[in-house]
This record gives C-alpha cells, structure tokens and sequence, in this order.
C-alpha cells in the first residue's frame, strides 16, 4: 500500500493504517526529535503529540511532499512551540577534547572517522539539522524549504555552509581542511 | 551576482542525496566532468552523507505506541459518539417529527407572540379592568407626600415610575375618578394627571 493510501484510511480512523504508518516513520521521527532536544523524555511526549495530530490531521494531508516529510514538519514544529524558548542543544563535548598537536596529521580512516562523527556533533544546530535532512531524511530542498520553513536558497546556502563549517570544526582538531 | 557554477556547487548536496530533477542533474554533472573543485565537493558531501547514515537509529521504546494508541482510542470514541448522535438525529423518524414540531410551535410563536408597543402617550396605557390615572409628581414632590396624596385619594401604585417620572395608579372605585383628578390637581405636587385608558 502506499503512503497515499495508507493516509487516507488513517483519514477514514483505521487504527492498522496507524500502526502501519507508525512502524515505517517512527525511528527517523524520533531520531530526529533526539538530535534536536538530546532528552529522551522530551522526545518521547513531543512523539505522542506528533503521532496523535497525523492521525487528527490525516485529512488534511495534501500529498504535496513525502508523508515522513510532513510528519517531521509536524514534530519540528510542536517541538519548537514546546520547547521553542531555549535554544536546541548544541553537544557539550568540550571544543578541544579531540585537538590533536599537529595540523594534518597522518590519520587512519576508523578514526577520521570517528573524528568527522565528533565534528558533526559540535555543529551548530541548524548546521546539523539541516545536514541530516539532506542525507539521513533525503530531502528535497523544496522540502526541506517547507518543513524548516526558509525560502529554498536558504536551504541551499545552509547546506554548503554546514560543510564548510564542518571542515573549520575538523581544522580546528588539527585535521587538514580537505581531509574529509 | 551568483554565477552559474556557484549555483551548481549548491546543488551538490542534493546531487548526492539524489532528489535533484533529471535536468538538474544532468547540469550537475556536466559541472563534476569539468571542474576539479566541484569533484572535491562530491567527495565531501558523500563522505558526510556516508558519516550520517552509518549512524545507529535509535529505538523508540514500545510504551511510546501504547501513549498514542491510548490518546487516539480517546478521539476515536469521542468520534464516533458525535458520529452516532448525528446518524441518530438524521436516522429517527421521531426525532426529525419532534424537531419539525418544534420549529412549528416556534413560527406559531413568532407569529403570534403579544407585542407590547414601544410608545405611548401619556394619557393611553394598555388596557386592563378598573379605573387608572396617569401621574407625574413634581421634581421635589418628597416620597411621604406622594404617599399621603395616594392614601387619601385612595389609589395604589399599579407601574412606574417610567423614565419620564409616570405612574400609573389604581383607583378603588370609579365612581371617585373625578374627584381623585381634582384632588391630585389641587395638591400642588403632581405636574400631569389625567384618566389612563387601558
């Protein structure tokens, strides 16, 4: 069945088109919403709320973007009506935790790994967010124009810019700019 | 002004994550086949996208479903009892009978009600049994000689005071209704006084 179908009989008050819909976006929802309030508790009730408007609100669905696009725009925005006031967290490791002595220092590909993982961590909020829902969410930058709600050169400059800010992070732990 | 390959350099991202349209990617890799930097950026951006895909997805814990599934059994039924009630009110011959009675009584109602007029003169009040006057005491007229000019007259207060200061009073027998005019009149405290028609 695809989402169409599956949301119009939510529409209809199926509860196993629910569940069903529930089951294939679910994990993408609340890895995001951990990302963005890194509070388990927190992500859990901005869950709740999520899943219980798609299925007030299943209706009202357009078919305009990927329904898992319209969820996330959902939970973004009940977290941010919920949690709006503070800042969304930004991880506390400490800036220097992972300086290593030297620039460009020969590294080996687990820990640049490991490195570049730490790096994505330190990225301001937006820079993060916006780089998960181009790579982990596969949005579209009309999509993710929508759900972040900022015209899509927005959304296009954030994108190149997160990468850049990546590699001053990455410099900034002694790992030459370029070796992303 | 933003050059072309400046914007090319932006649709990288979304090259990679393969949501640009078939123009845009065949622009996209005219672009890659020609400039080195543009490469560099594919590179990069495909070994974030790599970073953040290998990272484990959390579970949501299965409580989670139970909330929801409780909240949304709660809309559900509230629901499906408006549902019920409508189905109910447009399904029962009674009740749509009982409603077309109602609205019936309503017109009847509307149409017949008793309409109180919204003037009149000093003189004309609506009209009941019995023999009444139309009175204006004066300004200074003190409440205890209003009420020793009532006794002796031998009237009662039936309405009033309006907003022009009338009352309407009651007389115990009709046969007194001249002398109680004259005597109003002679007291010195009332402004108006005349037979009320009613």
């Amino acid at each position: 069945m695809n989402e169409l179908e599956i949301i119009k009989r939510i529409a209809g008050k199926d509860e196993n088109a629910f569940r069903e819909l529930y089951e294939g976006t679910s994990k993408k929802v609340y890895h995001y919403l951990l990302g963005m309030l890194k509070d388990p508790r927190k992500a859990e009730d901005i869950m709740v709320d999520t899943f219980t408007e798609v299925w007030k609100c299943a209706g009202k669905f357009r078919g305009d973007s990927k329904v898992s696009t319209w969820i996330i725009g959902i939970a973004r925005h009940l977290a941010l009506k919920e949690f709006g006031k503070k800042k969304p967290v930004t991880n506390s490791i400490e800036n220097h935790l992972y300086s290593l002595p030297a620039k460009n220092v020969a590294i080996d590909s687990f820990l640049r790994t490991e490195l570049l993982r730490k790096a994505m961590e330190k990225l301001s909020f937006s820079h993060r967010e916006i780089l998960e829902l181009v790579f982990f969410h596969e949005m579209s930058y009309r999509e993710i124009s929508d759900v972040l709600d900022i015209p899509i050169n927005t959304v296009k400059t954030r994108v190149y810019y997160a990468k850049e800010n990546l590699k001053q992070i990455l410099e900034n732990m002694g790992i030459g700019r370029d070796d992303i | 002004m933003i050059s072309d390959r400046e914007e090319l350099k932006k649709l990288i991202a979304f090259y990679v994550n393969g949501t640009l349209s078939e123009e845009e990617k065949k622009r996209v890799e005219e672009f890659l086949g020609k400039d080195p930097e543009g490469e560099k950026e594919l590179v990069e951006f495909s070994r974030i996208r790599e970073i953040i895909r290998e990272e484990p997805l959390p579970e949501p814990p299965a409580y989670i479903y139970e909330r929801i599934s409780g909240r949304i059994r709660k809309e559900k039924s509230f629901f499906q009892k408006v549902k019920s009630l409508i189905g109910a009110f447009y399904g029962s011959r009674a009740i749509s009978w009982g409603l077309v009675g109602a609205q019936a009584v309503l017109i009847l109602f509307l149409l017949f009600r008793p309409v109180s007029p919204t003037y009149r003169t000093l003189s004309m009040t609506p009209s009941h049994q019995g023999v009444y006057i139309n009175v204006i005491f004066k300004d200074d007229t003190r409440e205890k000689d209003m009420r020793a000019l009532l006794n002796r007259v031998g009237a009662t207060i039936v309405e009033g005071p309006t907003e022009e200061g009338l009352y309407v009073i009651k007389l115990g027998r009709e046969g007194h209704l001249k002398e109680a005019i004259a005597v109003l009149k002679e007291s010195g405290s009332v402004k108006f006084v005349a037979r009320a028609y009613r």
